[in-house]
């Protein structure tokens, strides 16, 4: 391909759109570092507050919690600080995804700048955010006398690397659905509140042993559960379940394409839309 | 100006280019108010409902432009000279019809470049730069040149929302000028900024013309537009009414307003 040439009738091409945002990844990262210096601008305590509002939410869920399951808070900490970052990546991720196109609608109104950026640039910015509140985490597991293992250490990249690339597919089409239908965004925004309490995050899979349906639903057909337990299992120096990785595996294939013939079919009337 | 439909595979010429073939925009037009109802209804409908016949913005537009091209994009209201800069900056994909583009384009539609209030001027060019696609040593070879053009001393340092919007429009146009876009689109926008700043914007676009850049600029102002454009397009109602040079295109312009001076203004000269 040329450089700096634009055919218009070449850029309904997924390819070329990815290709654009991986040539410009200069652009995407340092867009990503702004937004994420830019929330805690003029603030004493800059980025140190995210760990530090974690780490509040973290403690006094954990202790409330913990108390009400009537288990051991020592092993109940690690266990819901794990997953409550894994959460955060994922809700957050999802959620930003529904404004991706929309709060960057004069950038995509007047310049050429590839659609897929604008994911990339909030699975960026949401993982550096998570990676940073990883010492809050050790923190944790230290206090508690959790076990940091070996296996947890080489896994954790697996599983965020799983994770990543599904909140790639679904933010992408979750993008260009809430530029058209504006319903679907509040719709996402109340089924994750709903979500957060329905999957294992604040409790633990095992105490539903006594129902098979439940559990079947709950957890192993619940995307969000193995998503959760891809990131959580190795912070917890434990390997995710088969499960988890092989519905994550597939889900990361299926939804590839999902979202390419998606952007294929819809690129060239995103910015109508806007 | 050639209007004629070009061949879209020619060899890459390495110089700013764009060509426009058969280019239509049909805009999709929804009541404004319409009732839950009824927009699910259109929801389960699908794309095209009983309103949903839409208007063109665009309409059959072939156009060349060359390196070296300053062209004056004049027009009523609603002629769809903005629809037109924003289908040659690459943004929207015409419904009908192929753009070729070759070479970094640079738009101010409205509000300028893409500028973030809360970053500093310094902050703003890098990402302005890096929006042109320019290379990290390109960057810091433009980065002094971009900063003596907007000539903010002391703000250049300072976030963007303490500038007077006259400030914000020097920086922007620092960096599409400066940087290196090989295309500059611009709407309005310029006739923001003070006396000198304008003097300032009159002389760069002549040198940028003089070094084989293309131009593209929508504006009112006959003066402005005397002062730096070569060629013009005359836009009406989505269709090119009339293209060549830019005393030919004002004149049919002039004469167009002249046929109905009621409802037409004439594009602004000074007083």
């Amino acid at each position: 391909m040329q450089p700096f040439r634009y055919l218009s009738t070449e850029a309904a091409n997924p390819i070329t759109d990815f290709d654009a945002t991986l040539r410009q990844w200069r652009l995407w990262l340092k867009l990503a570092w702004r937004d994420i210096r830019g929330r805690y601008r003029r603030t004493v305590l800059g980025p140190l507050w995210t760990v530090l509002g974690n780490a509040l939410m973290i403690v006094g869920m954990g202790i409330v919690y913990g108390t009400l399951w009537g288990v051991d808070i020592a092993a109940y900490l690690p266990y819901f600080c794990g997953g409550f970052l894994a959460w955060t990546l994922v809700a957050t991720t999802v959620t930003e995804s529904c404004q991706a196109f929309i709060v960057n609608s004069e950038l995509i109104k007047s310049t050429r700048l590839p659609y897929s950026a604008h994911i990339a640039r909030i699975l960026l910015r949401n993982g550096i955010v998570f990676l940073h509140n990883i010492p809050l985490h050790l923190g944790v597991c230290l206090y508690c006398g959790a076990q940091i293992t070996l296996t947890g250490v080489l896994l954790l990249p697996v599983g965020l690397g799983l994770v990543m690339l599904n909140l790639a597919w679904i933010g992408l089409v979750l993008a260009i659905v809430c530029a058209r239908y504006r319903d679907v965004a509040p719709l996402i925004a109340i089924l994750l509140q709903l979500m957060f309490f329905v999957t294992p995050v604040i409790w633990s899979a095992d105490r539903l042993q006594g129902s098979r349906f439940m559990s079947a639903l709950l957890v192993e057909a619940n995307p969000l559960h193995n998503m959760i337990d891809a990131v959580r299992a190795p912070l917890l120096g434990s390997a995710p379940t088969w499960t988890s990785i092989v519905v994550l595996s597939f889900a990361a294939a299926a939804g590839a394409l999902v979202a390419f013939e998606l952007l294929r079919r819809n690129r060239p009337r995103i910015a109508y839309w806007l | 100006m050639v209007t004629k439909a070009p061949d879209l595979h020619l060899p890459a010429s390495g110089r700013p280019s764009i060509i426009a073939d058969g280019v239509g925009v049909q805009f999709r037009q929804w009541p404004v108010e319409a009732s839950v109802r009824e927009q699910l209804a259109r929801y389960l409908m699908g794309r095209t409902g009983p309103n949903g016949s839409g208007y063109a913005a665009l309409r059959d537009v072939s156009l060349r432009l060359a390196a070296g091209d300053r062209v004056a994009l004049i027009g009523p209201n609603g002629a769809g000279k903005t629809t037109l800069l924003r289908v040659l900056a690459g943004a929207y994909t015409p419904t009908s019809g192929r753009v070729l583009i070759e070479g970094r384009v640079a738009t101010m539609l409205n509000i300028g470049l893409y500028i973030d209030a809360h970053e500093t001027g310094l902050e703003n060019i890098e990402t302005g730069c890096l929006m042109l696609e320019m290379t990290p040593s390109e960057i810091a070879a433009a980065m002094p040149r971009i900063v003596a053009f907007a000539d903010l001393g002391d703000f250049i340092h300072r976030p963007v929302r303490t500038y007077s919007s006259g400030m914000m429009v020097r920086l922007a146009f620092a960096i599409a000028s400066e940087g290196n876009a090989d295309i500059l689109l611009i709407d309005e926008g310029i006739g923001l900024g003070d006396k000198s700043f304008k003097a300032k914007v009159r002389r760069r676009l002549q040198e940028l013309g003089a070094q084989s850049r293309l131009m593209v600029v929508a504006s009112h102002s006959a003066d402005l537009l005397r002062s730096f454009c070569n060629k013009g397009i005359f836009l009406r109602q989505g269709e090119i009414a009339f293209s060549g040079s830019l005393e030919e295109t004002i004149a049919a312009y002039d004469q167009w307003v002249t046929e109905d001076p009621e409802n037409r203004k004439p594009l602004k000269s000074a007083p």
